[in-house]
């Protein structure tokens, strides 16, 4: 990426102009000077737009009606939900991918290997994904024909729609926050 | 009344207030949601567009919100969590219904003509920048309309970092999508609103 993108790019990302960081550059830089500039401009035309506060007796209307729903208490005492849930995924992944792996490895050898030169199964290095899901989400999984893993993971509480979340989003919002805080 | 250093000091911050909700408190649970009204009311607003469907996309998100909130396990803060399941909401609502110009609550003497009072709308304060000579509510509704242009998930992301004030990387989490992504988005849309602002100033 380019000097001047990875600028606009930060300052679009709500870096602050004046910062050591950016302010040589924008200094020299008529282009990106004119990019935190308009947004500025937006910032600005953003605040003066912004929604009035909405009277208190909105929120009594409204809450009224929500009060009346039977509810649940939140963190049920014992092993909680979410726990369990991790867990019965986990176990389950582990169980899919370790029958996945027998399956290829009788069609790699259709004859009943020897068990004194094959390796023991316990000395096999265990695959393991690790998803984050959310308490009360459903977790499908999906080996595609390519061998690839993919997860979607159904929210009730929160969308209509199936979000579709790839194991290595965890992985790379880690690496890039690890990244963010080092600049 | 506005709230002294001394209120302030002593409220209980969301974590407390789930703590009491989780022993039965009922009034813990009202006033951890009606703290977050305000923001999620605006959050709707922006990407809906009209106040009645920001309270229509508040009310289902709360309720959503408190059916579930057994299962809220305080891997991320109450008010994202909150808020995502809001926007969700917002998005559902605004695919059901087509997008309605926009009316906000200071308009609202156009809805009852019982409550009928000056829009503040255009009265408020000088215009934000002289230059694009524009009145307040010509400026939101050239906003909104360079919002409308946008994607669900573009139009989230800029709402949940401008008016709510979400972090990236909170909103990263929110959304389910690496930091890069949150970025891209961000930056997409500045590129877009500001483009289309940039052409209304040379209109006008």
């Amino acid at each position: 990426m380019k000097p001047c993108d990875k600028i606009t790019r930060s300052l679009s990302a709500g870096a602050d102009p004046a910062g050591p960081e950016l302010a040589p550059h924008l200094a020299a830089c008529e282009r990106c000077a004119d990019w935190a500039e308009s947004i500025t401009a937006l910032d600005a035309a953003w605040s003066a737009t912004r929604p009035a506060e909405p009277p208190a007796q909105l929120f009594d209307q409204i809450w009224s009606r929500i009060d009346a729903q039977p509810t649940r208490l939140p963190f049920p005492a014992g092993p909680s939900r979410a726990a369990l849930r991790r867990l019965a995924a986990a176990a389950s992944i582990l169980v899919g991918l370790g029958l996945a792996w027998l399956w290829g490895l009788s069609r790699a050898n259709p004859r009943q290997p020897d068990p004194r030169t094959s390796p023991p199964l316990a000395t096999t290095p265990a695959v393991a994904y690790q998803f984050e899901a959310e308490p009360g989400e459903t977790l499908f999984l999906h080996i595609t024909p390519d061998g690839r893993v993919e997860a979607d993971i159904r929210d009730p509480a929160t969308t209509s729609e199936t979000i579709t979340v790839a194991a290595e989003f965890e992985i790379l919002n880690f690496m890039e926050s690890q990244a963010a805080d080092a600049l | 009344m506005p709230e002294t250093d001394a209120d302030v000091a002593t409220a209980p911050d969301d974590d407390q207030l789930l703590l009491q909700v989780r022993r039965g408190d009922r009034s813990a649970r009202e006033e951890l949601f009606r703290r977050h009204f305000g923001v999620a009311y605006r959050v709707a607003h922006r990407l809906l567009g009209h106040d009645h469907d920001a309270l229509d996309a508040v009310q289902d998100g709360f309720l959503k919100a408190v059916a579930h909130l057994a299962e809220f396990d305080r891997r991320c803060e109450f008010r994202t969590w909150l808020l995502r399941i809001v926007t969700n909401a917002a998005l559902d609502l605004g695919r059901r219904r087509r997008r309605r110009p926009t009316l906000s609550l200071d308009d609202r003497s156009a809805l009852d003509p019982d409550n009928a009072q000056p829009s503040s709308a255009d009265v408020v304060g000088p215009p934000v920048d002289p230059a694009l000579n524009l009145h307040r509510s010509d400026l939101r509704r050239q906003l909104d309309a360079a919002l409308a242009t946008l994607s669900p998930a573009t139009r989230a992301t800029f709402v949940l970092f401008a008016e709510a004030e979400l972090s990236y990387k909170e909103i990263a989490a929110c959304q389910r999508v690496p930091i890069g992504t949150v970025m891209s988005r961000l930056h997409y849309a500045r590129l877009k609103l500001q483009e289309l602002l940039k052409q209304t100033t040379l209109d006008a």
